[in-house]
């Protein structure tokens, strides 16, 4: 379990710095979720009815399940209009679709790095903006979740592999 | 000189991000064409000259490595330089996609330098470098 967590935060940090120029920082070990969720209001930004936009990809292999990833809708806006190189924001749907194609990259990079001989199959991301409330009933669910600090807020790699 | 790219990803922000990186590479790319997935990029193959493609592994309707397969059938499309850009690096898909006679393999994230680099050698190696 600590095998993947290391695993899933290095690939965390390679992909934020690579792709996006950004460092993150990951918070404090929120240990495997056994029903009780971090309160997101309490390391959010603080906004009850602030978004995120939620990806999720289903796994298929020697493990399988789900990887999901949480981003604030902000911080998504400004990453895509970075990652663009444009000067205006981005709509809605150009950030969604930004934030399932990062956890392409880190699903198929945590996945490759605990060994290269292991086949899996990803489904395409699934993309939806998801509101506070909704993100405490899913940080709830059985799973691991790694949380990372960007600029100040938040972002949940959620791993539900078994 | 200046080559005729096709990059194909289902992500319309990664096609574009590709596109940027492509650009900013230093690699001379005279038209650059996009797909959605492997079965748009069959259309623009036999539409347009193309001379050298950047695909992704998973996409919708036809993947890139299926995509390879049918390209791969004709002798017209057989030389085109392949490359897949994607964030599963395993043995067997690297195998697969060298039995077919796939370029390279570019792994997710990139940096530019690197795309340059691979696909420069790539088009000195089919002899339009």
């Amino acid at each position: 379990m600590d095998d993947l967590k290391n695993r899933a935060a290095a690939v965390m940090a390679n992909i934020f710095e690579t792709m996006f120029f950004i460092f993150i920082e990951p918070q404090e070990d929120v240990g495997p979720n056994e029903g009780e969720g971090r309160k997101l209001s309490e390391t959010g930004p603080g906004n009850p009815s602030a978004q995120y936009f939620k990806s999720s990809i289903q796994v298929e292999g020697e493990l399988s399940g789900q990887i999901k990833l949480y981003l604030p809708h902000d911080l998504s806006r400004s990453m895509a209009q970075n990652f663009l190189g444009l000067d205006e924001e981005v709509p809605q749907s150009q950030a969604m679709d930004m934030v399932g194609e990062l956890l392409n990259m880190i699903s198929g990079n945590l996945l490759s790095s605990g060994s290269k001989k292991i086949v899996y199959k990803l489904s395409m991301p699934s993309n939806e903006a998801v509101d506070s409330q909704e993100l405490e009933k899913e940080f709830r669910q059985q799973g691991m979740n790694l949380d990372f600090d960007v600029e100040g807020q938040k972002i949940r790699l959620q791993i539900q592999l078994h | 000189m200046p080559y005729n790219v096709l990059i194909v990803d289902d992500s319309q922000t990664m096609r574009k991000v590709i596109r940027k990186s492509v650009v900013l590479s230093g690699f001379a790319m005279e038209n650059c064409w996009e797909a959605g997935n492997g079965k748009e990029a069959l259309a623009v193959v036999q539409a347009q000259k193309v001379d050298l493609i950047l695909t992704d592994f998973n996409m919708p309707e036809m993947n890139g490595m299926e995509m390879a397969q049918e390209l791969k059938k004709t002798e017209k499309y057989r030389q085109i330089p392949i490359f897949f850009i994607t964030a599963q690096e395993n043995e067997a898909l690297r195998k697969e996609g060298a039995a077919l006679g796939v370029q390279g393999f570019i792994p997710k994230p990139f940096q530019p330098e690197v795309i340059r680099d691979l696909l420069q050698k790539a088009m000195e190696k089919t002899g339009n470098g």
